[in-house]
């Protein structure tokens, strides 16, 4: 997607480039892993990477994790580019179901984590504009809150209720079905 | 409609501390708008008696398209069943219930919500839908405004006086004003001295077609019937198409005799919300008029023509957006079960695939490419419809329209922040 040009295709999938956690641990990863990051394809469109990208609010634990999730879905882009020509409908059609069977399951074991990590990952995302991590780590978030009240809710996110009781009231009555 | 965010300038900026509002260690901007949007409304209410931020975001303007937004990419299907009422002049129904439809998954109608209104309601026609909120218009000049999933429901003010028998409405989002409007067609009497003639009998009113709009939401100017410039030929009784910023409504152009019998010629007139003016479209060229036995529609945004020559052949014309409507034929196909009535098409998911539904009874899932037919459910015998109490019932034979509307759930009030005079 970077290089249009088949000459350039060897030089793009050889670029690195170096990532530096916030604990200033050095990760070195492909372009094509580095650009599912928005921020940092931005970077390497602005010429802004040579020495190294700091990422001063992400810690190497997460770094590392980010990049795990990084690599595994760049495979899968660049297959879902490639493969579309060398294949029959049908066999590509095959070969891209157990594709994305596999890459659920990457994403289901992903994220078997506890939630300050859950919540780390979601801040990263964040800041590196990453889409699909994004929706995958806030749709985990989303569903752990989707069957609770609003005390656990408080409770989880410890959050004071500064609701008097009187409007806290008059939010039951007006939507009180909800409540059941 | 909510500009997206600057993303570059939102990304790039490091996230600040949690916010003190709420002690969550997540940024309330990604808590609430990453977050929270992915919920089903019913949560979302009962999660705004968390704390003042919470309350506050949750039913801020901005959240609720956020929300929306994110709802159109997972639409669903309501299903509002009807009973027919043959002497529906003097009797309405009780009221009107709203159930949600997996189309292909299921072939249970999960009830959403149940509005029973004192007195009943006047028997409705085709209901339409916009962004979540449903539209229910009754034959006599009695409106419904719902949301199902918020249980919001409210009558609009009365129109002008209507000399017609059956009003016909139109519900949708005008993008340039960022609202939501009705616009309502009728006939007023322009003669009424000649209402009686020397022997007493009875004769029709002279009348002429009127045309008002009304805007949903807070402000001077919401809540009220305004007149427009009149349509420039009679609206015919037949349910508009409502897209975002255009109202479009099959009107009579005129009628000729050929000797033996007469001919209507019905053109389609385009309503916009930007200026109030109609433009005049000639009706497709497979039929010089409406027959009672076609269908306009939309399909994904554009206009969309049923012609159903015979009672198993249909013709599924689609119209090019331009300045001129340009008509092509999209897909021919043969129905596997005759249409008393007309059939109604629908989008799915899919961009290939759309749902018709043949005199709102049998609902089959039509693939464009190939003009091939999947049967999904006979409404009337196999659709259950589930009270979530306990009670389920097949409607059978019984005579009933089962209007089915693509819908998707969201947050929009209705009624205006301060109450409003009935």
């Amino acid at each position: 997607m970077a290089s249009a040009g088949s000459g350039d295709e060897k030089a793009a999938a050889a670029a690195m480039i170096t990532l530096i956690s916030s604990d200033n641990e050095k990760f070195e990863v492909t372009e094509a892993t580095a650009t599912l990051s928005q921020t940092i394809r931005h970077m390497i469109e602005d010429g802004c990477t040579d020495g190294g990208v700091p990422l001063p609010n992400v810690t190497s634990k997460i770094l590392a994790r980010v990049i795990e999730y990084c690599k595994k879905h760049a495979t899968a882009a660049a297959g879902e580019e490639g493969s579309s020509s060398s294949f029959s409908d049908a066999a590509f059609l095959e070969v891209d179901r157990a594709f994305l069977e596999e890459l659920e399951e990457f994403d289901d074991a992903f994220l078997e984590v506890d939630r300050a990590t859950l919540f780390d990952l979601i801040l990263a995302a964040n800041y590196l504009d990453i889409k699909g991590l994004l929706n995958l780590t806030c749709q985990k978030v989303a569903d752990s809150v989707k069957g609770k009240t609003p005390e656990q809710i408080r409770e989880m996110y410890n959050i004071v209720n500064d609701l008097t009781p009187e409007e806290e009231a008059e939010i039951r009555r007006e939507t009180q079905w909800a409540f059941e | 409609m909510m500009p997206p965010l600057p993303k570059r300038l939102r990304t790039m900026a490091p996230p600040g501390p949690a916010s003190a509002g709420s002690g969550s260690p997540i940024p309330d901007d990604v808590l609430f708008f990453q977050i929270l949007i992915l919920l089903p409304v019913k949560c979302l209410l009962r999660l705004r008696s968390v704390c003042k931020l919470w309350r506050a975001t949750l039913t801020s303007t901005h959240f609720v398209h956020r929300h929306l937004e994110h709802s159109r990419t997972s639409p669903s299907m309501v299903i509002i069943p009807r009973k027919y009422q043959r002497y529906y002049k003097n009797f309405g129904v009780f009221g009107v219930s709203f159930y949600g439809f997996q189309p292909g998954q299921s072939k249970v109608a999960k009830l959403i919500l149940e509005m029973r209104c004192p007195g009943g309601i006047p028997m409705f026609s085709i209901p339409l839908h916009c962004d979540g909120l449903i539209m229910i218009p009754c034959i006599t000049s009695r409106i419904f405004l719902c949301n199902p999933v918020t249980r919001e429901f409210v009558e609009l003010p009365q129109g002008s006086p209507n000399l017609a028998d059956g009003q016909r409405v139109a519900f949708g989002f005008d993008p340039w004003s960022g609202k939501y409007k009705v616009a309502r067609h009728f006939l007023r009497a322009s003669g009424s001295e000649k209402e009686t003639q020397a022997d007493g009998e009875k004769c029709m009113l002279e009348h002429s077609a009127g045309h008002e709009i009304l805007t949903i939401g807070d402000g001077e100017e919401a809540w009220k019937w305004k007149s427009t410039v009149d349509p420039p030929y009679a609206i015919n009784a037949r349910t508009p198409i409502c897209m975002p910023g255009f109202f479009y409504w099959s009107a009579l152009h005129s009628v000729t005799s050929n000797g033996h019998s007469e001919v209507s010629s019905h053109v389609i007139l385009r309503f916009s919300l930007r200026d109030e003016m109609f433009t005049v479209y000639p009706n497709p060229p497979c039929r010089g008029f409406l027959s009672e036995n076609d269908m306009l529609c939309e399909l994904s945004g554009k206009l969309c023509y049923i012609h159903s020559a015979s009672p198993c052949d249909v013709a599924i014309w689609l119209a090019e957006d331009g300045p001129n409507l340009a008509w092509s034929v999209r897909c021919r196909l043969i129905l596997p079960m005759p249409r008393q009535l007309h059939v109604f098409a629908c989008a799915s998911g899919d961009r290939d695939k759309i749902f018709l539904s043949i005199d709102a009874w049998y609902l089959l899932k039509c693939d464009l490419r190939n003009g091939s037919l999947e049967k999904i459910i006979d409404m009337a015998r196999d659709m259950s419809y589930d009270h979530r109490n306990g009670i389920k019932f097949c409607t059978g034979e019984v005579s009933v329209a089962h209007y089915m509307l693509p819908c998707v759930e969201s947050l929009l009030r209705i009624a205006p922040l301060y109450n409003i005079e009935r």
